[in-house]
């Protein structure tokens, strides 16, 4: 409540600025209160969220041939937070864009809520290690990207728009939807990337270590967001790192790579309640289990 | 209402967790009416240097003394104004109307030029067989000197418009077709896969994603090529024209009508000018960050 006042607060100051004539449109008297959070109601059919089975791929042409890995089976249930962990260059970003299906592979299959995908689809959404925002949209539309890609925005407009801007409220950035991806900060941006990302309501969310290329404070931040926001939705997410603090912190489950081509070599439980602090990084349980990947690792190289 | 980030009130989410941003709202008005001033700033800079140059043109004028060698800002204004409305050889056309036929060739020549080039361009981006066939073609024909065309051109379309038109869009055209090809390298394959992974269709993805991220780059290869169409103009006009800015210069010159030759050097950077303003309106409406 305390935002939507602020909002609503400063929003006036932005009426009678030449640059952004649609700002005049968007009033946030008309904006439905900040009011919050529908978690996914899936159809529930009691498949996974994503299960992946057999998948091989190998790079490259005849004569040099580079296998990423053989045979990877993962399987991920619904509102579950999965981290993949590994060396770099082990397969982790190639699994990723596998199920996203940005990559072709070479055996295998991948299923989302027990249905077979090859291409990309708004099912699977995808946060890169930079946001990705379209630079010429402003906030609004760059979140709004999706539902007009897929043709939805002629039937239900308004309700989208609505939806939206919830969306923005509920990343933290209510009022900034008619500002340009170049005037924030790179942890906004980051967020205008979930809420684009959200807005499809995806059976599942990919990250490929979305937070890499941010500055330490501006990193806890963004997992102090994306813990409530997982709080709040449980939405399922595979999340690809090679740093084991964030795998812990985070997930419910990780999956460690060895070094290519073995693939995933351990997988473990987090044992840490949700929801999720800080400080259980210092409980005994997270540090055992901290103590664990980093043998595995070490063992496999 | 808060100024800055130091005193802002922490925005606390629904989610509970505060967030407390480095921007806010009037922190992005402040920066857009402050590039505003800087931009308009830029503007009264420029007209500032276009006046020096002016006045140190008047003062090497003063120096040698010779209208011949260097007109003096006077005669050229002079000549200007006289022939702007005086045709020049008698019994051809006044200035402004060379202007407008010289504007009229370069726009031709310079549309043709970037449409064909754009084309070229992103079907050798898309086909990668295309683009080591054509590639050596264009890397061969870039450096060629325009003039060097004129006799072939004369062979092949004969005195008309056509071999001026023609002539203007062969330097045009490798310009346009290696700047949309580094424009559309220089979107990242990400932003396709983002995308995509939003639902969007290959199709949606390719105008709406990456050509459109291009835009602003391949706008300034416009830029480009549109001065490269302004310096071939001359040579177009070679080809038995009896009219245009690159005509008169050259008639000009020929009876040592050294003010004259000033005055239709001056037109074609006025009009340059105003084209190239107008791709750089283009360029601040396609890409907000240069707001
Ligand atoms: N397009 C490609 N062509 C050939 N080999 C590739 C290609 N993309 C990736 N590889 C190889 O596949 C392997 C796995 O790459 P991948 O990007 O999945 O690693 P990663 O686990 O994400 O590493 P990082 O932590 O560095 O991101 C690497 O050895 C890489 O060299
Ligand atoms: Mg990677």
């Amino acid at each position: 409540m305390e935002l939507h006042q602020t909002a609503t607060a400063v929003a006036p100051s932005l009426r009678g600025l030449p640059l952004s004539p649609s700002w005049e449109t968007g009033s946030p008297d008309a904006m439905p209160p900040a009011t919050g959070l529908q978690r996914r109601i899936a159809s529930d059919t009691g498949a996974p969220a994503v299960k992946v089975e057999g998948l091989t791929k190998t790079f490259g042409r005849r004569g040099r041939q580079v296998p990423v890995f053989n045979n990877i089976n993962l399987s991920v249930q619904k509102g579950e937070f999965v981290c993949l962990l590994g060396p770099s260059g082990c397969g982790k970003s190639t699994l990723l864009s596998a199920i996203a299906g940005i990559l072709p592979f070479d055996k295998g299959s991948v299923a989302i809520d027990g249905t077979t995908v090859t291409g990309p689809g708004a099912d699977r959404g995808m946060l890169f290690q930079s946001p990705m925002l379209f630079s010429w949209l402003t906030v609004r539309d760059n979140v709004l990207f999706g539902p007009r890609a897929r043709g939805l925005m002629k039937r239900a407009r308004a309700e989208i728009g609505a939806q939206a801007d919830e969306m923005l409220s509920t990343v933290g950035l209510h009022g900034f939807g008619d500002a340009y991806p170049h005037e924030l900060s790179g942890g906004m941006r980051h967020r205008v990337a979930f809420a684009r990302a959200l807005l499809n309501n995806p059976a599942v969310l990919l990250m490929d270590e979305p937070f890499g290329a941010l500055d330490a404070m501006t990193r806890s931040r963004m997992h102090a967001f994306l813990i409530s926001l997982w709080e709040a939705r449980r939405i399922t997410i595979v999340f690809v790192t090679h740093d084991i603090e964030e795998a812990v912190l985070l997930g419910d489950r990780i999956c460690v790579f060895g070094n290519r081509p073995n693939g995933i070599i351990k997988e473990l439980e987090v044992p840490l309640g949700r929801p999720r602090r800080f400080e259980d990084l210092e409980e005994p349980a997270a540090l055992v289990t901290k103590r664990s990947i980093r043998e595995t690792l070490w063992a496999a190289a | 209402m808060t100024i800055s980030a130091l005193d802002a009130p922490e925005t606390v989410l629904d989610l509970g967790v505060p967030i407390n941003d480095p921007i806010d709202i009037p922190d992005v008005v402040a920066e857009r009416s402050r590039r505003r001033r800087t931009t308009a700033r830029r503007v009264g800079f420029g007209a500032l240097g276009l006046g020096m140059a002016v006045v140190i043109w008047e003062v090497v004028a003063t120096i040698i003394g010779n209208d011949i060698m260097v007109p003096s800002v006077q005669s050229t204004v002079s000549a200007l104004a006289h022939y702007l409305t005086t045709p020049y050889p008698s019994g051809s056309d006044p200035l402004w109307e060379d202007a407008l036929v010289s504007t009229e060739r370069v726009l031709m020549g310079f549309g043709i030029g970037t449409f064909c080039g754009v084309a070229v361009g992103s079907v050798m981006y898309a086909v990668q067989p295309i683009r080591h066939l054509v590639d050596p073609i264009i890397e061969v024909t870039r450096p060629l000197p325009p003039l060097a065309f004129i006799p072939v051109l004369i062979m092949w379309f004969g005195i008309g418009q056509t071999p001026k038109v023609v002539l203007i869009s062969i330097g045009v055209l490798p310009i346009m077709v290696v700047s949309t090809i580094a424009a559309l390298d220089a979107v990242p394959k990400d932003l396709e896969h983002c995308g995509r992974t939003l639902g969007a269709s290959r199709r949606y993805v390719l105008l709406n994603v990456q050509v459109r991220a291009a835009l602003p780059a391949i706008v300034t290869g416009m830029r480009i090529a549109m001065a490269a169409s302004w310096t071939s103009i001359v040579a177009a006009e070679m080809i038995a024209a009896n009219s245009g800015l690159g005509f008169v210069i050259l008639q000009a010159g020929n009876y040592l009508q050294m003010p004259l030759v000033f005055a239709g050097i001056a037109m074609i950077g006025a009009v340059g000018l105003l084209l190239d303003t107008s791709l750089r309106t283009a360029l601040f409406w396609l890409d907000p960050s240069r707001r």
